[in-house]
């Protein structure tokens, strides 16, 4: 690297190549030049295939200065050689910079930052330079045609010392895992797992040390570094993956748990004939976690269809009271859940933490299971994160609605058992199921538009506003477009004018013989009549004149502006915010050469 | 003088058969390569030198799209020819 190769390192490099002696090599080397020496002189291009064509070019003599005396001097007339690279050579060097491409730059990118940065490093063109560094992402990354790497590449590079950078965004995480130049390769990988996250930051040091390794490294090394940093990279990121895939068993029974006692209260519209069983426990539930309570109105839950038909057909062995309470059999499912838990525990309050998970019983793992899909419901309501989990542990252990029958019939068996401690605990469900139910409407994840009357209104709002919006845009651009220039007739050069205009009379007085009896309105606009009859300019706001009309039209010649055009006319450069109002410019310094520019008529106010 | 000429006069001179002189040329031109892959600069006496310059990125204007173009930097050989041979053109 930045090593100056001479003739017999590069004969000594052939002779290995090669397997020919070093003195063999040497020659030919030497041979080699002289014969493209020759035949440079001979035959002014010489084509080596790999390498590239040696040609030499006849330049002609030319008049210039002589730099050191700022004399007068001719340079005479030579041939100079030039060397065009073959594909293969060029691109062999290039290796670096393969991945790039150009890129087509929207109209936000800032140039000047890039030109400011570039320039200190334009002296020194060695490789090791550290590259510009353009920051301004927003206008490049538009272009969708580019691939991700080539976009960020050009757009955001750092230097080869600033890689420790860890920054979160994956837009740069790609460009900060390749922060050398020499490692194309990167580009591509990182590409191919955008996604990762979580991961990024420990990874990004990883791959960062690893790249501070390869800096040094000629460019072949430094890509062999890179493959194993990035495999590690891969490791990584499954051994995550499977990670969080596995806790999440573990973890399902408790969490269970957890729902099955959030679940609890759901039923707790007591029922006489209830079996005390169902109602103590949702007494104990209640009194535990009433704020746990998401299971509250089934009716706004929409998810639920999945749960209750698996629930109806084993619900006829429940007390039909509860039914008809409640709006969805949904929630029976649940409440006859319930008691099977109080069965093997004893019926006392419980904390809200987990004390339960020791002694649940596989069977109410398994009803846990059909009612997970409710649950699943529910838990989208409930703000409780370890709910969540459950969700996901649904698909590590399936639903066995077999079971659902036996848990059912087990259920009926134990509600019959305890009558009593129902109807003490009615009162209390009752007001915290209201307070549950309130609760439960404000939800997290409520439908949008959750109540009738809210919904009509808003709709009713929004599409009020739109028509305003409607109206509103509908005015501005009746009003803009009187302003056009096509409205505005000059009426010194338009051909069209006068032949509208004398028919003008005619037209009006006949439709006035037939409308109005009045005299003819020359001011009224004629509807066959392109051009206004009176048509308005624009005017310049506390102007002291008045643009009554065009007064001319003036093609620009080269060499001038608006202000000279102001002072030809007005006398003053001051004058040409009349020109520039008349002719609508946007950019008055930047009229061409033949532009038509209106010269207003003033009149003074 | 195209690759094969120059392939026969590099033979004859140094006394080998065109074929043998063809892989010479190759495994020549692949250390060129090489060496100038790894940002060496090739210097032969009396030829001129075979240097490896980087070009910085700029901003192109399409001349009729009008349209602003990045293009990357990239690596480029240069090739400067040393006094010697300019003077044998002359």
């Amino acid at each position: 690297m930045d090593n100056k190769i001479l003739l017999q390192e590069l004969a000594l490099g052939l002779s290995s190549r090669s397997g020919i002696s070093k003195k063999d090599s040497d020659t030919f080397v030497r041979s080699f030049f002289e014969v493209i020496e020759q035949a440079l002189v001979e035959d002014k291009i010489v084509k080596v295939k790999g390498l590239g064509t040696f040609k030499v070019v006849e330049v002609s003599g030319r008049e210039s200065v002589d730099v050191n005396t700022g004399n007068r001097i001719h340079i005479k007339g030579h041939s100079k050689i030039t060397f065009t690279p073959d594909p293969l050579i060029r691109d062999q060097v290039n290796r670096p910079f393969a991945e790039f491409d150009t890129v087509i730059l929207n109209d936000g990118v800032d140039i000047e930052a890039m030109e400011a940065i570039s320039n200190p490093l334009a002296n020194e063109e060695s490789v090791a330079d550290e590259l510009p560094v353009v920051e301004k992402v927003a206008g490049i990354a538009d272009d969708s045609s580019v691939e991700e790497p080539i976009v960020e590449e050009p757009v955001i590079e750092k230097s080869v010392k600033e890689e420790p950078i860890v920054e979160a965004p994956i837009v740069e995480e790609p460009v900060i895992e390749k922060p050398d130049t020499e490692e194309p390769v990167v580009e591509e990988a990182v590409v191919e797992e955008p996604v990762v996250e979580n991961q990024d930051i420990e990874e990004t040091t990883t791959v960062s040390s690893a790249v501070d390794l390869a800096i040094e490294e000629p460019v072949d090394e430094s890509l062999k570094t890179v493959r194993p940093v990035l495999g590690e990279r891969v490791g990584v990121i499954k051994s995550t993956r499977n990670d969080s895939l596995e806790t999440e068993p573990d973890e399902a029974e408790q969490d269970l748990e957890d729902l099955y006692r959030t679940l609890r209260p759901a039923w707790a519209v007591a029922d006489a004939t209830m079996p005390a069983n169902i109602e103590s426990a949702v007494a104990d539930s209640l009194s535990n976690e009433p704020a746990k309570e998401s299971l509250e109105d089934p009716s706004d839950v929409s998810d639920s269809e999945e749960a209750a038909p698996v629930e109806s057909a084993p619900m006829e062995n429940v007390p039909e009271e509860v039914l008809p309470e409640e709006s969805t059999s949904k929630e029976v499912a649940p409440e006859e859940i319930a008691p099977v838990e109080p069965t093997p525990e004893e019926i006392k309050p419980e904390d809200a933490s987990s004390e339960q998970s020791d002694e649940i019983p596989s069977k109410e793992a398994d009803t846990m299971e059909t009612t997970l899909e409710e649950s699943s419901v529910e838990i989208v309501e409930d703000e409780v994160d370890s709910a969540q989990q459950p969700v996901e542990s649904e698909c590590v252990e399936p639903a066995e609605s077999e079971s659902v029958d036996d848990d059912y019939a087990q259920e009926d068996s134990s509600e019959v058992s305890d009558p009593n401690p129902a109807s003490d605990s009615d009162p209390e469900p009752e007001s915290q199921k209201e307070d549950l139910k309130a609760k439960y409407k404000r939800p997290s994840y409520s439908f949008r538009g959750s109540t009738e009357p809210e919904v009509s209104e808003r709709k009713w709002l929004t599409t009020l506003l739109y028509v305003l919006g409607l109206i509103v845009c509908l005015v501005i651009g009746y009003v803009l477009g009187c302003n056009h220039v096509f409205c505005k007739e000059a009426p010194v050069k338009e051909t069209p004018s006068p032949v509208v205009v004398p028919q003008q009379p005619l037209i009006e007085n006949e439709t006035e013989d037939d409308i109005v009896e009045g005299e003819p309105d020359p001011d009224a606009a004629d509807p066959d009549e392109i051009v206004e009859a009176k048509p308005t300019y624009p005017q310049v706001n506390g102007g002291e004149y008045e643009i009554v009309g065009v007064k001319t039209i003036h093609a620009i010649k080269k060499g001038e502006s608006i202000n000279i055009l102001a002072r030809q006319y007005f006398g003053d450069m001051e004058m040409n915010v009349y020109i520039i109002k008349l002719n609508n410019l946007k950019r008055p310094d930047l009229v061409e050469v033949g532009q038509q520019i209106k010269i207003p008529e003033l009149k003074r106010k | 003088m195209n690759n094969k000429e120059f392939a026969s006069e590099l033979a004859r001179r140094i006394g080998r058969n065109t074929k043998d002189t063809g892989k010479l040329i190759s495994a020549l031109v692949s250390e060129v390569s090489a060496q100038l892959s790894d940002e060496n600069q090739i210097n032969i006496q009396g030829f001129g030198v075979f240097d490896v310059k980087k070009k910085l990125e700029r901003v192109a204007v399409h001349p009729s799209t009008r349209q602003r173009m990045l293009i990357p930097p990239r690596m480029e050989i240069k090739f400067k020819p040393s006094q010697t041979i300019k003077d044998k053109l002359k």
